[in-house]
């Protein structure tokens, strides 16, 4: 199993370089590359393989969503033969990289879309007891390995792993949940490999960034992603995308009773 | 809880025609031969017979919340030994006072070193305790909520209710009714902390989307209604979102104590008897009843404290004399302030009323 690393940056080259030195060292990473989301000339990583430099993104960044649809994009060119991606926000820090456990841990599961790292303070790791890696639905955005299979599913199926008109990225890891199950594929969150986020960076660095505050980041990410949710969808509220979710994930659980992935509850 | 909270709860019930539990604490209503509680100082007599005569209808559940050892007034220091006596004292009267349901609730063991089960031996005992006093009509809710729990599994809360209701079985004790499990809520302050209303993850919680669903469908393979604690100031949607999950009963509190409080010094304000909060003021800051319900590294402001532990002093002889002049002051100019402030404890009950299907 190989794996490709992207990152995303906005005006942190420092950190975004020193995440990059410590990935290249793991075992069984090919590749770490960094997306450049409109960064100062001074503030662009020199792991950069990709970026967008318009003046809209200059003035308002490109977020998870548009920026990881880019890096995937550009990925998929580069003709790589790795089996994950590994998508990461650059306020990531590595906690734990047990690659082996991993390989161990999915062995035998034919089609696993994605699976989201826990942190170590996620409360799906109190469920974690008699495995490292099990089935789920609702997780949180963040870090997450995208499989290069599904991903070549999805482009041959004309399917966008992330909706780019949904800028914050509101409910995107439950939206792709429900992409991954209503195409009888699976989701996974593992322990096996973990990263923790470095609020700091965006508590202390917004300015330097070139983002809005935390507390105003969390407004307008609920205020835009509520009216995402209403135009996309017709759904007044998170619960019914979930219910939604849950629902498929219940019947990919029931049709596949004989996959070597359980589910976390 | 409060007598304004009691009648309110009481004049809802019997117009709606449906059933809502009132579910004190042992700290709030307790045995005469324990010292009462302190809401109006009653004993649990005092309160069975105040309901019971205003419920005409009888549509109020008589319950009792969190019975068991170290869950009363002053007994944080008790041995086992003395908390469980004081706790039987406590059930003896409860059952004997008619109390239709009892949530059996020993788990303040945990936290001194008892095991899960030595804590479980302890629900049986008391179960099997209740129905020795002729308690063969009583109901009981079983379970705990402790908030500083870290999520288990399904299958965990499974395996433990079934070892429980095996033992019962055994006994030919009576099944319980209800099963407390958390379901994502949490107060702190005045605000719901819980995963059940975030929109962002919650540290050591799971979103409630994940787990009330299956806890709902394992408390019906068990033939068990889910009670679900700790349901204060949910937002509109979280609360349309029970009756659609499934989530069989819910308590709240303290929410509505704190809109007492909030209403008299409302009113206070707008009448201008700054005299009344100053004092209130200084007795809930002495008191310190607000300290538990604070957040790590709070910022809450005197003001914040005195909505949060208000409550705690209404029966207080000093503030009864306090709000009886304020009554008497505000009446002379027309303004029938416990008649407002039932009213708006009345608006909040009925929130949860109507959200719950009523």
């Amino acid at each position: 199993m190989l794996i490709d690393v992207l990152i995303l940056n906005r005006n942190l080259k420092n950190p975004t370089d020193q995440l990059c030195r410590t990935l290249t060292k793991l075992p069984l990473v090919s590749f770490v590359g960094v997306i450049d989301s409109g960064s100062r000339k001074s503030e662009i990583s020199e792991y950069t393989f990709c970026k967008d430099q318009s003046r809209e993104v200059k003035r308002r960044g490109l977020r998870f969503n548009r920026g990881f649809s880019l890096g995937l994009q550009k990925w998929a060119e580069s003709e790589s033969k790795s089996d994950y991606i590994l998508l990461l926000p650059n306020d990531s820090k590595l906690f734990k990289w047990d690659i082996a456990q991993f390989e161990n841990d999915i062995q035998g599961v034919e089609y696993l879309a994605a699976v989201i790292p826990l942190d170590p303070k996620n409360g799906y790791n109190s469920l974690l007891v008699d495995t490292n890696t099990a089935l789920g639905w609702n997780f949180h955005e963040g870090p997450i390995l995208i499989s290069a299979k599904f991903y070549r599913y999805c482009q041959m199926n004309s399917i966008d792993l992330f909706d780019v008109e949904n800028f914050r990225g509101y409910l995107s890891f439950i939206e792709l949940a429900v992409k991954i199950y209503a195409n009888n594929w699976c989701f996974a969150a593992t322990k096996s490999i973990s990263f923790v986020e470095d609020t700091s960076l965006l508590l202390n660095s917004h300015n330097l960034i070139k983002t809005e505050p935390v507390s105003e980041n969390m407004r307008l990410l609920l205020d835009e992603g509520h009216k995402w949710l209403v135009k996309k969808y017709g759904l007044p509220d998170r619960w019914n995308l979930e219910l939604v979710a849950r629902l498929l994930f219940d019947e990919y659980i029931r049709v596949n009773q004989d996959s070597p992935l359980k589910p976390l509850l | 809880m409060s007598q304004h909270c009691i009648d309110a709860t009481i004049e809802i019930a019997n117009s709606l025609k449906k059933p809502i539990a009132l579910i004190p604490s042992r700290r709030q209503i307790e045995a005469q031969e324990l010292g009462g509680g302190y809401v109006n100082n009653w004993s649990t007599q005092d309160f069975v017979n105040y309901v019971r005569k205003r419920d005409s209808g009888n549509w109020i559940v008589l319950s009792r919340d969190h019975s068991g050892p170290w869950q009363g007034n002053n007994e944080d220091q008790l041995t086992y030994e003395e908390a469980m006596r004081s706790s039987l004292t406590s059930l003896r009267d409860d059952v004997r006072n008619g109390i239709d349901l009892i949530h059996i609730d020993p788990s303040q063991g945990l936290s001194r070193g008892k095991s899960e089960l030595e804590v479980e031996a302890d629900i049986i005992d008391l179960v099997e305790f209740s129905i020795a006093q002729e308690g063969n009509d009583v109901e009981f809710e079983i379970g705990a909520d402790e908030q500083n729990f870290l999520p288990e599994s399904v299958a965990a809360s499974e395996s433990k209710l079934q070892r429980i209701l095996g033992k019962l079985n055994q006994k030919k004790l009576p099944k319980p009714l209800f099963y407390v499990l958390q379901t994502g809520t949490k107060v702190k302050e005045t605000q719901n902390i819980g995963s059940f209303d975030a929109e962002f993850p919650v540290v050591g919680m799971l979103p409630a989307s994940v787990q009330v669903p299956e806890m709902i469908r394992m408390c019906e393979r068990n033939a068990l209604f889910l009670k679900e604690h700790n349901a204060d100031y949910l937002s509109d949607r979280a609360l349309d979102w029970h009756p659609r999950f499934g989530i069989h009963a819910a308590n709240v509190a303290p929410q509505f104590g704190v809109v007492e409080t909030s209403s008299l010094i409302r009113l206070a304000n707008e009448n201008n008897a700054g005299w009344f909060i100053e004092k209130f003021f200084n007795l809930v800051l002495e008191g310190r009843k607000w300290s538990k319900w604070l957040l790590e590294n709070s910022m809450a402001s005197d003001y914040q404290k005195l909505l949060i532990a208000g409550h705690y002093h209404f029966s207080n002889q000093e503030f009864l004399e306090l709000r009886a002049k304020l009554n008497s002051d505000l009446l002379s100019k027309g303004v029938y302030l416990e008649d407002l402030v039932k009213n708006e404890v009345k608006v909040n009950i009925l929130r949860y009323a109507k959200k719950f299907g009523y």
